[in-house]
């Protein structure tokens, strides 16, 4: 209605928005906004992480940053579908989709392309598909239509989703990506601990994942590795704590100031991975302790206003939606973070909008979109209503 | 705001069966989730100061040392070339190959693989030229640390390089090399396994011959490219500079092959040839036999290394003569035309002194007396001048100083004090021959050359200075030394010598179109002041060309063995090869164009 009624007053660039800009929330307005600002800064922290590398690999510095633009492209043009559509349409979609991305998941264990002894990788044609991420936001979208009525709905209907993820983690366990596994368990739990679930089954159901993780640490012998050289890294600096050394020597080479941006040293291959993995070492050399605290910064508000939206929403499931898109970014983050830093075991999870790569691109910023649409439904003005209220106009 | 209610409610298992009301999802929970967020980002914010504030000095030193890539100073020294710029010495790079078997990986293996020692040996055996099995036992089960191969050329080394195995580590460092052998060995010497200066030039100019080299520290990639900052200025300083010998390689090859068959011929002890520039003093060649190879020093007794043209003394003989009668022209005691009467032995002090055939010649011209070679003469002759004047003018000639010059380990000849001098009539009555006093034969070359050049004591030299890059010093310095003689009173004794070579014991060295001027020498070799029979030094200075000298030509062989070991027989035949060779090296014109074209003419 309201749409119907300004277009045509509307500049260009409002004009595709799904509600008109001047009834956006505050928190949507901001969220898109640090989203813009957090894929530009990403662009530059890739271009200075892997121009060098780029050149001495590829021939061409801007290898790594215009293919980067490429999938930022699509996945801003995704973000906007995500904008744009229903949220009742996604969280129909969420089932089959993820059930889909099981499917794909497993595929990888099959026909996967082996990169560092881990299939993660479809390969069709010139694109590389990574199930893992681009699962990740109907994870978070039926893990929001399981637990928004967790007390109402058939327990055969808990236990075919519940056993679905089961599936989907072990799936990705077995390729195996111990770090992705474990950030959709923490999605899963922490989802449920915003769903109310329980304390006793949510405390249960951690011991066991904690179990599972334990088990696969303990049967893998690369997992037992990264754990081991974790504990003590200088052990081996030049063979299973390499690259966790090599993270350590740029983040603490930055200081508090940091070298300069584009001045990082250990980005001129000494650290491994530094454009996906440890993309965060080579910022943090750059820009030293001031920079990872606005960065550190910069998430807390990302979740604060997260919490905002999801406290705004009317339904459950869009509640749920906003948290669990919250966590999945932030969360992700956290845990690049952490393994850039050393502090907890695990590695091969990229930094949200910054890392290089189209399949986590895609996954983030289509997350993003939802977050945002949440806080568009909740003014009541998109969404479900008006939806209902257009199909009955047109009917 | 929806309103927001508390918890769920407890359900009971009556609760299932009804319909469940709609329970919104509290909001509590969602502060739950933030605030675990935030947990998490608050411990890294703490995990990032103490990495980033506390650690932050330490994790920097030590990155940069991982960084920063040193290089210690080699120790190379500079080049050594020719006259012409052919290599006399030089370093080259070698490595040596270390393995650590504890890190051997092949390019596109998994990191955390560590490949056999087999493998890596059968990689490398081709490369090596050893076979698998010794590398293999070299390598044994040790972790690292292992020296593989030494001495290896920079090509093998690139090989290896190339293959990228983890675990290969090599090590360049300089070995001096001798191109020309033991030609120059006499002069330049030779470095020891140490890279000690043993002898020659290395010992006496080793600190010009040590490159500038400095301890660089390089920031740099983990490919080593290195990073502009935080360079010292003259980092990247190197220099290319050559210390150049006076010597002529080719010269020095047919001196060393002519010295050397004639001293085995003759079964002498040893033998020198001099070839030199009288105009500035250079050495073209200084051949000496026998010799050492530098290589191969270790072969040879070390008695050879050093040079004893240079450092031995020895009594000149008659080849002193044209010396002595210079010296009476340029006092005036003697005239140019006059004559001295030949009794063939005359007694002085009691001494009895005889011509070397104990024969009279009669009276003759001061040409004939060196032609003759007679001593007698040359005592009469010398008796004109005082002797007190006499002494002045050998100690004038430098023969008790050390001369001034550039080789290594050159020493003062020997003269009798003054006093003695004066109050002995037998001193300068044996001077006057070449007896009595010693000199090296660098020395002699010397006093020749002051004849030559019209009367300056040029001071020998065999280096020409450190050249940068392919240049070369330029071909003469200018006019040199000290005036002692008249050049009249020169060209008048090197009239008389070129009539040596034309008519007298310097025949064999006569060469059509040449003038060429000489003095044969066969000396008696004294040990602790007494004279050694059947010891003799045969040797044969010559100049050349005679109207306007360039070279001196010095020819001393030390214990000939045989009946007709003299100076005409044993030195000027190789004096001769010498001069024919120098002749056509420094294209010199002839300068008897009337008697080469009669000479052809009549063949």
């Amino acid at each position: 209605m309201h749409r119907d009624a300004v277009s045509k007053e509307l500049p260009f660039w409002q004009q595709r928005l799904p509600l008109p800009w001047a009834y956006w929330p505050a928190e949507a307005r901001l969220l898109l906004s640090m989203t813009a600002i957090w894929c530009l800064a990403g662009l530059l922290v890739l271009g200075s992480a892997s121009w060098w590398v780029a050149t001495r690999e590829m021939g061409d510095g801007g290898y790594y940053i215009k293919r980067q633009l490429v999938w930022m492209a699509a996945s801003w043009s995704l973000m906007g579908l995500a904008l744009s559509t229903n949220l009742r349409r996604w969280l129909k979609l969420a089932g089959p989709g993820l059930l889909i991305g099981c499917m794909l998941v497993a595929a990888t264990l099959v026909i996967g392309s082996t990169v560092n002894g881990a299939s993660r990788w479809l390969v069709i044609g010139p694109l590389q598909i990574q199930p893992s991420e681009l699962v990740k936001p109907f994870v978070v979208l039926q893990a929001a239509n399981l637990f928004a009525h967790w007390h109402r709905i058939s327990t055969d209907q808990k236990f075919l989703w519940l056993s679905s993820f089961g599936a989907l983690l072990l799936l990705i366990l077995k390729q195996p990506n111990l770090s992705t596994a474990a950030l959709t368990g923490i999605l899963l739990w922490l989802m449920a601990l915003a769903a109310g679930v329980r304390l006793r089954s949510l405390i249960s159901t951690a011991m066991a994942g904690g179990l599972l993780g334990t088990a696969s640490i303990l049967i893998n012998e690369y997992q037992r590795m990264r754990v081991v050289s974790f504990l003590d890294p200088w052990q081996d600096p030049q063979g299973s704590g390499y690259q966790l050394v090599q993270s350590l020597l740029a983040i603490g080479s930055g200081g508090l100031l940091g070298e300069g941006f584009g001045l990082s040293t250990q980005k001129l291959q000494y650290l491994p991975i530094q454009s996906t993995d440890f993309i965060y070492a080579v910022f943090a050399e750059e820009f030293g302790f001031v920079g990872s605290l606005m960065l550190l910064l910069f998430l807390m508000l990302v979740a604060f206003l997260g919490l905002r939206v999801a406290l705004q929403c009317q339904t459950n499931q869009s509640r749920l939606v906003a948290i669990g898109c919250t966590t999945i970014l932030v969360g992700q983050a956290i845990l690049n973070v952490a393994v850039a830093s050393g502090s907890i075991p695990t590695t091969g999870l990229p930094l949200p909008m910054i890392s290089y790569g189209g399949n986590s691109l895609l996954s983030s910023l289509f997350i993003a979109g939802l977050l945002i649409r949440c806080s568009l439904e909740s003014t009541g003005l998109v969404g479900q209503r008006s939806g209902r209220q257009r199909r009955q106009s047109i009917g | 705001m929806p309103a927001l209610k508390g918890r769920s409610p407890r359900r009971s298992r009556q609760d299932r069966r009804r319909v469940i009301p709609f329970a919104p999802v509290p909001a509590h929970r969602m502060w739950w989730v933030f605030l675990i967020l935030c947990f998490g980002l608050t411990g890294l914010v703490g995990r990032m100061a103490w990495l980033q504030v506390f650690q932050a000095p330490e994790l920097e030193a030590r990155a940069r040392s991982l960084q920063t890539h040193r290089t210690k100073p080699l120790g190379t020294r500079r080049s050594i070339v020719d006259r012409t710029g052919r290599l006399v010495a030089l370093d080259e790079e070698r490595f040596r190959l270390w393995a650590h078997p504890r890190y051997f990986n092949f390019p596109g293996d998994d990191p955390g693989l560590i490949r056999k020692p087999v493998d890596v040996a059968r990689k490398l055996s081709g490369v090596l030229a050893l076979p698998m099995a010794e590398l293999v036992d070299r390598l044994g089960d040790r972790a690292s640390g292992v020296k593989l191969a030494e001495g290896m050329d920079p090509e093998t080394a690139a090989n290896i390089r190339q293959m990228g195995i983890s675990g290969l580590d090599l090590e360049a460092y300089p070995q001096r090399v001798y191109p020309q052998g033991s030609l120059f060995a006499n002069v330049v010497g030779f470095l020891n396994q140490d890279r000690e200066p043993q002898a020659g030039m290395e010992q006496s100019r080793h600190q010009d011959l040590l490159r500038h080299e400095q301890a660089r520290s390089l920031r740099r990639g983990a490919d080593g490219t290195p990073l502009p900052d935080d360079l010292a200025p003259g980092t990247f300083y190197g220099d290319d500079l050559k210390l150049q010998l006076t010597l002529d390689a080719r010269l020095q090859e047919l001196a060393v092959n002519a010295l050397a068959a004639q001293v085995k011929e003759w079964k002498a002890k040893k033998g020198v040839a001099i070839v030199m520039d009288v105009t500035n003093g250079e050495l073209l060649a200084l051949a000496s036999t026998p010799t050492y190879d530098p290589n191969t020093y270790w072969k040879f007794p070390p008695a050879r290394f050093r040079e004893w043209s240079v450092q031995d003394l020895y009594e000149p003989g008659s080849t002193f003569k044209p010396i002595n009668l210079a010296v009476a022209l340029q006092e005036g005691v003697i005239e140019p035309e006059g004559k001295v009467n030949d009794t063939g032995s005359l007694q002085v002090g009691g001494w009895p002194i005889s011509n070397h055939d104990r024969k009279g010649n009669g009276v003759i011209d001061y040409p004939t007396v060196l032609q003759v070679s007679s001593n007698v003469a040359m005592v009469k002759t010398m008796r004109h001048l005082d002797p007190s004047v006499y002494w002045d003018w050998l100690s004038r000639l430098g023969i008790d100083a050390t001369p001034d010059t550039d080789l290594p380990g050159a020493v003062a000849g020997q003269l009798k004090s003054k006093e003695q001098f004066v109050a002995q009539p037998i001193e300068p009555a044996t001077a006057a021959f070449g007896q009595g006093f010693s000199l090296t034969p660098l020395k002699l070359a010397q006093l020749h050359a002051v004849i030559a050049n019209g009367g300056r004591l040029v001071s020998p030299h065999i280096t020409r200075g450190l050249r940068a890059g392919e240049a070369l010093a330029p071909p003469r310095a200018p006019m040199s030394g000290q005036q002692l003689l008249r050049p009249d009173v020169t060209r008048i004794v090197r009239g008389w010598m070129e009539s040596v070579v034309d008519q007298g014991s310097g025949k064999g060295a006569k060469t059509p179109g040449y003038r060429i001027g000489g003095k044969t020498g066969t000396a008696q070799k004294a040990l602790n002041g007494i004279y050694l029979s059947g010891a003799k030094i045969c040797s044969f200075v010559a100049n050349l060309p005679v109207d306007n000298p360039r070279f001196v030509v010095v020819v001393v062989v030390d214990e000939p063995k045989g009946e007709h070991a003299y100076g005409s027989t044993v030195a000027v035949p190789v004096a001769k090869q010498i001069i024919d060779g120098l002749l056509v090296l420094e294209k010199i014109p002839p300068s008897k164009n009337n008697e080469t074209q009669l000479e052809s003419a009549n063949g």
